[in-house]
Parts: structure tokens; sequence; C-alpha cells
């Protein structure tokens, strides 16, 4: 790594002492609280709303119905299927009926108790198979299919006659939850020229501006959104959640709006990542090449839309992974059920795919008598081989370098050296390829735009917003290794679409990598620019002045500080030295539709130990290779990761938004559990592999999603080495393990028949 | 609207002697209630039950809060908090020690109270309690009593516990075994599953004489009997094991473990501790 290994980040000193001023944090004059009432039921027709009682309450200032909604009373990314107010119908119980603005949060409580609202509760479809059958209600125009996707090469039926081995899986994921710490919410000001400011976090600034827009019916010009920083998101936020409700209440009553969900209502309402049921059947010949490779997904979307179309893309894409198999065939459907949304998670349906594709390789390998990195390697991809989707990417051999460490690590001996009474550890290893972007065929513009401000710093000014992963450190340690400046040089703007170029969504694994596309792209334009202006302004040759630590230096002069950039702002017009750049995130030549070009590799070994008398798994040991490009801020790329790492942890062993009956069972942190300290990893390693092709001319990757990947395959692979069971379902629960311990006799004492009910 | 949103502000009171606590709730019956650290009281609040119109605090009884070491017994009050606890050697050592160290995290052992964790029902603390023969000290209105803390739950009529007595066990020799074992969702601030624990001796003959206790999920501690029983036979067997807990125990299905689960890993952990360190040539084949 070039950089030093321990670097502040900008935003750590506010973050540690509690200073930061989160969004949700904000307090404004006359201020008033705004709650959305949601459904009761998951699936009902609304008979009648009757508001009246509610609007009479003394402290109440507005109650809101889809009556109110002056523009397109739907929101959604990619197409706006989910009602701001539900009019006749309601299809989960997060959808909203109505919305209060009153003078406290009592008052907005007992309002939403004194909406009536009649239903007539209908079948609740609370699985894709009622969903899908023939005499399902409809819950949308087009039917219950958001989605279908595919992708075919070759014959499978030739492939999976040359095969000397095929197996077969069905595998079950579940339905995650984000988990940030600041759930959804802020305040949105009603402004003196009737529009609004809306202080509440997202993804992507101008395209809740647009959302917002349609909504109201009001020019974009007329709404700023300032979104930044956030407490966590990992995609929950990238849809519209409350903003609808703060802009209508405040632009009905005229007074600032305060919005925040509680836990309750943000599990209610907010998205999750996709339970998928994924089926696959693979088979190699005897060498261990495999020749056909079929797969089946059935991704559980919920009520409505959101980016639900492009993540069954992502995973009929990845479903291949890192191995070009010569015959595929592909077929995702993403339906829609009566469950809570699913939508955009970290690892966007790669995650649920690569569970299940590195599982397939572990069955093939231990049917064949080969070792699991043996028959990966075998298999694994060539620098210019295509795409997974047979699309022309950028040469890589991320997939090889990765394997080589995972491959080592397999070696490794397990750490309890047979001491340790009641327990047997395992280790398992897994790899997994991800595209960054959106992919071809998708608006994916970027840019940024760099600044000598009136205060004499240089600006750096991107559309990405900070949700913890740290983005502004990244920023910070580009302009400083382009410019050989101090971190006091530099002023950071995100987060307010009045103030930032457009760099599209801070999504996809994206930010870095645009970043340090936009200032390669500006850096020349914008020394040019500081050293012929401090060359007019000096009187001398511009060829004498270089850019170093606190503004311009003359070679050659001691000390070398010849103008601050304090001192040159002083002699120049704001927007004198300034520079723009626009541009799209780099795709494939071929015209194929979500394919990816630029892609990242990750590979995970992992170590557990299994209690055989409790069945409690814990990953002793959890080490990363990645390769994602060059690294720019070693810190946040090891946090990404090893954060990543924790989350698929939790995903792995425990975490499931459990429903039931279109309601969730799991309404808090109480029974919705995420791993605690003690449920890390003794030992983690990350480990960049930073070398690229020669000619690569994308600088670093993304690493936001690579992280999460190849973790759930490399745990369950471990669970197989240490009680022979390889589980299929996620996450693994201690009473699956337990049984499998007692069925497989690994207890002295239990031999299966003598034990009631084992 | 639910009940955790109903605006009612509850009447605290700060009593300062039981009997006055006492009083206090005979006066306000049903709508009063008793509350020491809050901790899980506050949990129950925020999932809908509200606060009765009474609230009767007990932290400023005196003499609730401190620890006295008899001959025979440690007296613990019962506003105790669990850190306070953890930090007195006399039961750090001991199984009440570890029991107390994994429940919850930091900030809830602060607040949290021996009381409390026996009063709310399947606190961890009480499989241990019974394992080791504690007894509650209890103010019934009329008079102090002391009854074994697994007939707590059981009692005829209102009482306000005021103490734990606990025995002053032996140092222990090889032949005695004293265990406490929890199994949560994850390794730490979780409710448990299922806590388990013994108090066992050797005899000569391979019986054992033991106390074994345990609680799982949302139901009451069970004094384990039919199991003591047939782990105290010369003879004794695992199946036989597996049995006499079954006729102790009969674990409903609850939303994250099935019953079954609870009856097996229960049996397991109490085998780990009776049969095999006793049978090392039968078993001993911790790994294979």
């Amino acid at each position: 790594m070039k950089q030093p290994e321990h670097q502040r980040r900008p935003d750590a000193v506010p973050k540690v002492t509690g200073s930061l001023k989160y969004l949700t944090d904000r307090f404004e004059e006359n201020m008033l609280i705004g709650k959305v009432l949601r459904s009761e039921y998951p699936h009902a027709r609304i008979k009648r709303i009757d508001t009246s009682a509610a609007k009479v309450l003394p402290g109440v200032y507005a109650v809101l119905t889809h009556h109110d909604v002056p523009g397109l009373n739907r929101f959604g990314i990619v197409m706006p299927d989910q009602p701001v107010f539900c009019e006749d119908r309601v299809r989960y119980t997060g959808d909203a009926i109505a919305a209060v603005a009153a003078d406290s949060k009592e008052t907005a409580d007992q309002a939403l108790a004194a909406v009536v609202v009649e239903y007539e509760p209908l079948a609740v479809l609370d699985s894709i198979g009622k969903a899908l059958a023939p005499e399902a209600e409809q819950l949308h125009e087009n039917g219950n299919i958001l989605h279908e996707a595919s992708y075919t090469r070759g014959d499978l039926q030739e492939g999976f006659t040359g095969c000397a081995c095929i197996v077969e899986e069905k595998y079950q994921l579940p339905r995650q939850m984000h988990g940030y710490m600041e759930t959804e919410g802020g305040v949105v000001v009603p402004e003196s020229d009737g529009g609004i400011s809306v202080y509440m976090a997202t993804q992507h600034g101008f395209k809740d501006r647009f959302q917002l827009s349609r909504i109201l019916n009001a020019p974009e010009e007329k709404i700023r959104i300032i979104s930044s920083p956030i407490g966590g998101s990992f995609g929950g936020k990238d849809e519209l959640n409350l903003q609808p409700y703060g802009a209508l209440l405040a632009l009905k009553t005229g007074h600032p709006i305060r919005v925040h969900n509680t836990r309750e209502e943000s599990i209610r309402a907010g998205l999750k990542r996709h339970p998928m049921a994924i089926t696959m059947r693979t088979g190699a010949d005897e060498s261990g090449r495999v020749l056909a490779h079929e797969t089946t997904i059935y991704a559980d979307t919920g009520a409505y839309a959101t980016l639900g179309p492009a993540i069954l893309d992502f995973a009929v894409e990845h479903a291949s992974g890192l191995y070009p198999i010569p015959n595929i065939t592909t077929t995702g459907v993403s339906v829609f059920t009566n469950n809570g949304v699913a939508g955009e998670f970290r690892g966007f349906g790669g995650n649920q795919v690569t569970f299940a594709l590195e599982g397939q390789m572990d069955r093939l390998a231990a049917k064949l008598g080969m070792e699991g990195m043996e028959l990966r390697a075998k298999n694994m991809r060539k620098p210019t081989d295509a795409g997974p989707l047979g699309q022309g990417i950028a040469p890589t051999d991320g997939g090889r370098n990765i394997l080589e460490d995972v491959t080592a690590w397999q070696q490794l001996p397990l750490s309890n050296a047979e001491e340790t009474p009641w327990v047997k550890n395992g280790r398992g290893g897994a790899v997994s390829m991800h595209g960054g972007g959106l992919g071809y065929g998708r608006l994916d513009p970027s840019g940024g735009r760099l600044a000598l401000t009136k205060d004499g710093k240089l600006e750096a000014a991107f559309g990405f917003e900070e949700c913890g992963q740290g983005i502004v450190a990244v920023i910070e340690t580009v302009m400083k290794n382009t410019f050989s400046c101090n971190e006091e040089d530099i002023e950071i703007t995100i987060g307010d679409t009045n103030k930032v170029p457009v760099s599209g969504s801070t999504t996809a694994s994206r930010g870095t990598s645009m970043v340090w596309t936009a200032v390669e792209n500006m850096k020349a334009s914008f020394r040019r620019q500081l050293l012929s202006e401090a060359s007019r302004v000096t009187g001398t040759t511009a060829a004498d002045l270089y850019l170093e630590a606190g503004g311009i230096h003359k070679r050659g002069a001691e000390p070398s500080l010849f103008l601050s950039y304090r001192a040159l702002a002083e002699y120049v017009q704001d927007g004198d030295i300034e520079t723009h750049t626009s541009f799209d995130f780099p795709v494939t030549p071929d015209e194929i539709d979500s394919g990816h070009y630029l892609y990242s590799f990750g590979g995970v070994s992992a170590e557990v130990e299994v209690n055989l008398l409790t069945g409690t798994v814990r990953v002793l040991d959890l080490k990363q290779s990645v390769s994602a490009g060059p690294v720019m801020y070693p810190q946040g790329y090891r946090g990404q990761i090893e954060g990543g790492g924790i989350m698929a942890l939790g995903y792995t062993l425990m975490e499931d938004a459990v429903m039931n009956g279109g309601h969730y069972q799991t309404e808090n942190f109480d029974t919705y559990l995420m791993p605690g300290v003690k449920d890390l990893p003794d030992n983690v390693t990350v480990k960049p592999r930073e070398e690229v092709m020669e000619g690569d001319i994308h600088g670093p990757r993304g690493v936001g999603e690579i992280g999460t990947i190849a973790v759930a395959p490399a745990i369950a692979e471990a669970i197989y080495q240490a009680i022979g069971a390889r589980p299929e379902k996620l996450p693994v629960s201690r009473e699956w393990v337990l049984q499998q311990i007692q069925q497989r006799g690994l207890l002295p004492w239990n031999k299966p028949e003598k034990i009631p009910g084992g | 609207m639910d009940a955790a949103h109903t605006p009612v502000t509850p009447v605290v009171w700060m009593p300062e002697t039981v009997q006055e606590a006492f009083a206090l709730y005979q006066d306000y019956y049903p709508d009063a209630e008793w509350i020491a650290g809050g901790t899980w009281r506050q949990v129950e609040r925020e999932k809908g039950r509200a606060f009765n119109g009474n609230v009767i605090v007990l932290e400023r009884i005196f003499g609730l809060a401190s620890l006295q070491e008899e001959e025979k017994y440690v007296r613990i009050g019962a506003c105790m908090t669990l850190e306070q606890l953890i930090e007195e050697p006399v039961i750090s050592r001991e199984i009440l020690g570890e029991t107390l160290r994994r429940i919850a995290a930091p900030a809830v052992r602060t607040r949290g109270t021996i009381g409390g964790n026996i009063m709310y029902g399947h606190g961890d603390t009480l499989p241990a309690l019974i394992a080791l023969q504690a007894e509650l000290e209890i103010w019934n209105g009329e008079s102090y009593a002391r009854i074994p803390v697994e007939e707590a739950a059981s009692y005829d009529g209102v009482f306000l516990l005021t103490a734990v007595l606990l025995p002053k066990t032996l140092e222990k020799d090889p032949d005695e075994v004293h265990f406490f074992e929890k199994i949560g969702r994850r390794e730490a601030f979780t409710a448990s599953l299922l806590a388990v624990s013994g108090c066992a001796r050797r005899q000569g003959d391979g019986s054992v004489r033991a106390r074994l206790a345990l609680v799982g999920g949302k139901d009451a501690p069970v004094r384990l009997r039919y199991a003591e029983a047939c782990v105290a036979e010369p003879k004794w067997t695992p199946e036989a094991f597996f049995e006499a807990l079954a006729a102790d125990y009969q674990p409903e299905d609850e939303p994250f473990s099935s019953g079954n689960y609870r009856l097996q890993a229960a049996a397991h952990l109490f085998l780990s501790h009776l049969w095999l360190e006793d049978n090392a040539e039968k078993g001993g084949v911790h790994k294979t």
C-alpha cells in the first residue's frame, strides 16, 4: 500500500466525540412532528378513510391522504409503482395511508390513532408459491411477476451429456436487514420562494430531487436535497422513504417538519435483502472441467419494485461467476408478494447466487475427490476471458490472484490443535467476482468539480454521499496524492444538490473509482489554472512554480512556499480557477444489457469452531484477499472488507427478518440479531492484491460490496469440514447443526435411535 | 394506538422501608408495580406494555443493596446490581459469578439487579441459584420468610423479595463439579434460549449426587428431579438420562428455537459434565 497504514479520516474526531450532527439531529424553530400511518394488513382493500376526527384534535396541523398529492402519487427509482399514499388497496404492512403533522410526537400519535381506515382483508400472498398460483390475486396491473431474466450459452443438454459427475442442490437465502444505526428521517424546511430544503439521507440526492419533483408537481430547482452525513445505509436508503411525507407536510403546513422512523417503523416499511430460492445443477468431466451449469432463481421482491429488476439481472449475470463454463442456462424470476419490500442491499444479488455457485463447486469437488481450490483453479477465468454474460470486460487476473491466496490459506493448521473438548474445527474457502457500476444500458453518469475557493481552499465537489463508508477520506487522499497538498488545503463539498455536480449514485461500488477518475480527468487543467494564475499574479514564469503543501512553491527558493492558496485567492475572482468533468462509468463495448465491465474479486478463508453439544458455530478466523486495483485509503479499504465480512457473518449464521403471514416477527434488535463484538472472529486478515493488468487505465475499483460476497460459502464449507454436513439454507441454525451432529453420531453418547425426539 | 405510545405518566413512589413498599403496593393494587433496575421492564415497555399507574421504586430501601457474609451463607440484598455482585470475590469465584458475567451487556449489568433477574421469571441466575441450593428471603406483609428459589413461582400470596441467601459452598474437591452453561442466539447480549446449571458430587460407585436445574426460553425454571434421581443410580446410562430429562422438561416451540432443540442441547450440556468425566474410558472421544 502506498498510503500510511493509519491516517485519520476527516470525519473521525466529530464522529468519535459525538459532536457530528446528523440530519436526524436537526432542529428548526416552529418545527412540527410528522408521522405516517401504515397498513394494519399485509393485503386488503381500503373501503374507507376518514380523517375528520384526527384533523380536529388540538395541536394537529395537517392530516394528509392520497387526495393531497399534487403530482404523481407513486415512487420507485426504476418504475414508480409504490403509492405515496394508498388509494384503495394495501399490499404490505409498510404501505402508507395517511400522514399527520402535529406539535408533538404524542399528539401526532393520537392523530394517527384517530384516523379511521376500514379494510376488507384479502388473501395474503406471503410466499412465491402463493403469488404464482393461478388463482392468486394480481398484486399489480401486470400480474405478480415483477421481472424475468435469463442467460443462455452453448447447449446445456449436450453439456450435461459429457459430464462424469453432476451435483444438484436447492439453496435458500434469508431476508437480511441493513441494520443501520440511524433510522430513516430528517427535517424538511419550506423555503420563502415556495420551494423546500430536504435534510434527509439518501444515496443519490439528484434522484431524490427528481422523484420528489414528480410527486410534488414542482420544478426540480425548487427542491434542495441535503443528504450527508448519514448514519449507515448499505443500500437501504437508496430508495425514497420518508421524504415524500416530510415534503408534503411541510408544504401543507408552512412549518419545518421532522420525520424520523422508530426502529419498528423502519423495519416495517424499509427495504431488505431479497430472499431467494436458487436451484443449481452443475456438471463436470472426470478431470474436473465444469461443462454445464443450470441455475433457476426465484426472488421474493415483496410488494413493490424499487431496484428488484436490476438485482435479479445482477444475480443472473453472476450465476457462473469466475468460471467460463461453456454451457449455461440461467433463469430468474422476481415475484411480487405481500411481504416486506426487498431491494437494494450491499452485494446486490451477488451474495445469494455466489453462496449457491460456490456451494456447487465444493459439492462437485467432493464428488470428484478433488480439493475445492483445485477444482476452482481448473475452471478459473483467464485475464482476457469474456465476462459472465459473454461481454467484453476490462482484462483482469484478479480471480487467479485471490484464488492463490485462498488456496494457500486452506493449508494452514486448525487453531485448536485438537485440545478443546466438545468442539470440532473446520476451514473452508470461497471466491467471488463482482461487477461495479450499474451495467450496460443504464444511465450511469459521473463527474466532479475542482475549484479554488474564496478562502483559499482547494475545493473538491462530488455528488456522492458519506454514509460511513469513508468517501470523504477517499476524496481527501486522492487530492493529497494528486496535488501534494495538506488536509488543511482541501475543502470537500458533498451531499447538497445546490452545491455539487452530478456524480451519479453512491452505490454499486462506484464512489472510489469515480472520484479517482474525475480527479485524473481534471488534474492537469486544475494545476495549469493554479500555476498560470500564480504566474500572472507574481510575475514569475509558471515553469518555476509547482504545487505543494500550503500553496504554490518556487523551485530553488528557501523556504519554497512562494504564494499560499489563501493569498492566491485574494487575487482572483470566485470561479476563475475552476474545472469540471463529466463522464460515464465505463461499460462493456458489447451490447449486452446489464453486463458489467469493471470487476472486483474477493477470496475468503474461514475457520469455524462447531460446538458439538449445542450446535453453536463460531467463526475464529476470517481472511479475505481482494483484487480491486490500487488501494486509495488503506483504513477505509480494510474497514469495508472487515465490516463487509462481519455483515456477511451475520447473514450466514444469525440474521433473518422472519415474516409470518406478511407480518414481521422480528420487530426490533432484540429479536433480529446481528453479530455483537463477541461474535467476531479472533483473527481478521485483509490482503489487498493491488496488481492490475499492464495498460489498465481504470485505477481503483470500489470495495463497498466485495467483502460481503464469498463469506457465506466459505463458512458453509468450513462447517462441512468440521462436521460433515453441508448447509444449503442460511442462516445456518444451531438447531440444524445439532441435528447433523446427532445424525452423524459425533457425540460419544448420541446414538440417534436412543435419543427421544432426536 | 398501542400502549407504548399512550401518554401515561405514572406516579413514582420511592419508599425507604420494605414495609412501606409493600403497603404502597397493596394500597394501589392492581394499578401498581414494583421496579428495581428496570432493565427488563424497559424492554417490555418498548414492546407496548405500559407502566401501571403507580411505580414503586425499590432502590432506596435500606438494606436491599448490600451483601453480608454470615457463618453458613451469604446474604445478598435483592437490589444489588449484577455488576456489584460480579465485583464481590465471594460471588465471582463461584458459578453464580459466571452466570452474572454472561447476562446481557455491561450497561444492563450496571443497572439490573439480582432480585429483578429472579422475579421476572426466567432469568439466567435461576438455575444456578437452584443448583446452589439458595433460598429467598421474602416479606409477605406480615413477616419475613425463607423459601427455596424453585418455589418462588408457585408461592401462594404476594411477597416482596428482600434477599438471596446463598450457602457458602465448600472449596471444590476433585469429585465435586459445579457448572453453568448458557446458549443464546449469539455469544452475548441476548436472551438465553437455554441456561443449565448443576452441582454434582460423584460417589465411588459411579452414581452422582446432583442438584440440576435449567431455564429455557420463556419457560419457568425447572429443578430436574427425575434427572437427579437417574444419575443417583450406580449404573445410570446416557439413554436413561435422556428419558429422565424428557420427563422433567417438556419445552414448547418458540419463534427462535424448537422445544426439541432445547431438550437435546440441555441433555448434551448436562451429560458433558456428568457422564463423560465419570466415564472417561467410555467416551473421551471429544474429537475424531
